[in-house]
């Protein structure tokens, strides 16, 4: 089980992505209202380029900066852990537009992920598996 | 601007945000994800130092430092509902 505190009434989620064989921890805003899951490129490697993803699925995003688009790629992670639960490969939306300075984790991910919150605890808790949930609240 | 810290003391990013509100900073040297606690390494003012922060972070998590980037800007990492263009 991972569980994260809320903080000002937000999750934020500290993911492991490996790619590369690069293992790098990133914070991101937990959002079950965004589609899709969101990095700023630099947050995962300095060295990926946007010439690099030219080819790459892309999409118009907005949410992070007012009412503004921002251009955000769909690239490959060999594999991302949200917190301690391994999700394996996955495709994350990179950006490398210097305005877009937090990371989200969309539905595209959460949506994998069982969960559980109970009223005014002030904690999310997630969990590797359905048997892992179903275990924790015969015990509760 | 960008000041590395290297601070000694185990933090919770909490406490760490107490101190540096409305910045980003490296959170280096934690080990348990469900109890986050580590050490203040860096620290960014403003988005203009972002890719140098990362930069950093990168570095370390290739020597082999647990590292990760925290905190928010002045804005507060203010998030609107995701709208895709043309959808």
């Amino acid at each position: 089980m991972y569980s994260v505190s809320l903080e000002d009434n937000r999750v934020v989620i500290q993911c492991n992505l490996v790619t590369d064989s690069r293992m790098r921890f990133v914070s991101a805003v937990y959002d079950t209202g965004a589609r899709y899951t969101c990095f700023r490129a630099s947050a995962i490697d300095t060295g990926i380029k946007e010439d690099d993803c030219k080819e790459f699925e892309s999409k118009y995003l907005s949410g992070f900066i007012g009412d503004s688009f921002s251009k955000f790629y769909k690239y490959r992670i060999d594999k991302l852990a949200y917190g301690t639960i391994d999700l394996g490969e996955q495709y994350i939306w990179l950006t490398f537009d210097e305005n877009v300075t937090t990371n989200v984790v969309g539905y595209d991910i959460i949506k994998q992920v069982s969960r559980l919150s109970i009223a005014n605890e002030d904690k999310e808790m997630f969990f590797g598996d359905v048997s892992e949930l179903k275990q924790f609240v015969n015990g509760i | 601007m960008l000041n590395v810290l290297r601070e000694d003391v185990f933090e919770t990013p909490k406490e760490i945000e107490q101190r540096y509100p409305r910045c980003k900073y490296i959170f280096v040297d934690f080990t348990d994800l469900n109890n986050l606690r580590g050490r203040l390494y860096a620290v960014s003012d403003s988005a203009s130092s972002y890719d140098e922060l990362c930069a950093l972070s990168n570095r370390l998590s290739d020597e082999g430092t647990n590292s990760c980037i925290m905190g928010e800007y002045a804005e507060g990492g203010m998030i609107g509902v995701q709208r895709e263009l043309g959808r």
